[in-house]
């Protein structure tokens, strides 16, 4: 049941699906690139994604060492540059740029592609999925009071000056019915001449360090959307659903 | 009651101020940063990552005297710890370009944004604590240094913005 109201300006600025899983240890990074074949029509542009590596050597005086970067992964971008593949030693990512597609759409997506992921890694376990909305609360100058805007407004001790030009809050909070977890971050860094860009961040998660069925995976991914909505309503206020309406 | 006022400062969020050095002052701007970086994992608030990932390579590259073929000097360690703090504290959300990264042969590195040729501005590191800046905007020059501590100095930043899409 979907008793949240259709957005028709959703302030979606990127939707993401991510599954985490443990490989087998002997899989070589390169293999996961064999992925390229079946999606270069609609993800044309490749990209090696890597990590610096540091390394310690105990014998020497300088006791750390830097290594450089090792390709730990891969990024594949489709041709209008709104969807994003990541495939990494460590799982799978779907990233959908603005302008939003639907729900369906991108799960679908998502599928098809875990399953060429899955086909070429074999992965041992799937230990964490997520569902994370980026949205990007723009909101016109001038502000009289945050509270008109955001449920849980950045709050200044009564008797200080209650201009603020910049904030960062996160909480983490924990849905127990659906064993899923949540982080919700709302910041804003900088304010522009005419608007307030507030991030309102929400990533919905749940982890198995011991695994999950690859079924009960996806079924978490669909409890963790409406999770994930169930926090968007309830972290903006009327005022701000009616513009996004 | 909050409300919004405007900074001429870009106080970065990813700036988290690093004078001091007790256990949990360090403890904290350990955690802090791994709650940035966690924000920074997505597409849309990570796009600086790439270049950070160039400079690292820049760096490795031109780490050594003569990198040029010439008599370059070696980038300097302060002067990529520098870069890097100035594009961790470029806006999470922003029309500006990313930058390319540039060394120079005097040690150096070099930002350069640019829109066409007629729209380009220049920023230089060297690793103490100064920005030395160029830029042309069609027929408008302009030039000079900034003190870079904690926040991108808002000269440069509104030399950038001109460059933003």
């Amino acid at each position: 049941m979907n008793a949240h109201p259709t957005l028709n300006n959703a302030p979606i600025a990127e939707a993401l699906i991510d599954i985490r899983v443990k490989l087998p240890a002997t899989l070589k990074v390169e293999i996961i690139d064999t992925i390229y074949d079946a999606i270069k029509d609609k993800y044309p542009d490749k990209q090696e994604q890597k990590i610096s590596e540091l390394k310690l050597d105990l014998r020497s005086e300088d006791t750390v060492n830097s290594s450089g970067a090792i390709v730990n992964g891969y990024r594949y971008i489709s041709s209008d540059k709104k969807q994003i593949v990541q495939t990494r030693l460590d799982g799978f990512t779907l990233s959908r740029l603005h302008p939003y597609v639907k729900w369906d759409e991108m799960r679908d997506e998502a599928f098809r592609l875990w399953e060429l992921y899955k086909d070429i890694t074999s992965p041992d376990s799937i230990i964490r999925v997520a569902v994370r909305y980026i949205n990007i609360l723009n909101i016109q100058l001038p502000i009289k009071d945050f509270g008109d805007y955001l449920s849980a407004p950045p709050i200044v001790p009564d008797g200080l000056p209650q201009g603020i030009s910049s904030f960062l809050n996160r909480i983490v909070i924990s849905e127990p019915s659906i064993g899923a977890s949540a982080i919700i971050t709302q910041a804003l860094e900088q304010i522009a001449l005419d608007a307030a860009p507030i991030i309102l961040d929400i990533d919905a998660f749940k982890l198995k360090p011991n695994g999950m069925e690859e079924k009960d995976a996806w079924e978490a991914i669909d409890q963790l959307r409406h999770f994930k909505n169930r926090i968007f309503f309830n972290s903006i206020t009327d005022r701000l659903k009616e513009e996004y309406k | 009651m909050s409300t919004a006022i405007p900074s001429t400062e870009c106080n970065s969020i990813s700036s988290f101020p690093s004078i001091g050095f007790g256990t949990d002052l360090l403890g904290l701007k350990k955690y802090y940063d791994r709650v940035v970086s966690d924000l920074k994992k997505a597409e849309t608030l990570g796009q600086v990552d790439t270049v950070l990932q160039e400079l690292h390579e820049v760096y490795l590259e031109c780490s050594e005297e003569g990198w040029d073929g010439y008599d370059a000097q070696s980038i300097s360690e302060a002067a990529y710890v520098e870069v890097r703090k100035f594009i961790e504290y470029l806006p999470l959300i922003s029309s500006i370009p990313v930058p390319e990264i540039i060394p120079e042969p005097g040690g150096e590195i070099g930002l350069e944004w640019s829109r066409g040729t007629r729209q380009v501005f220049i920023a230089s590191f060297a690793g103490n604590n100064e920005i030395i800046y160029a830029g042309l905007f069609g027929t408008n020059k302009t030039h000079g240094t900034e003190y870079f501590g904690d926040s991108i100095p808002s000269k440069i930043m509104d030399n950038l913005k001109i460059l933003s899409f």
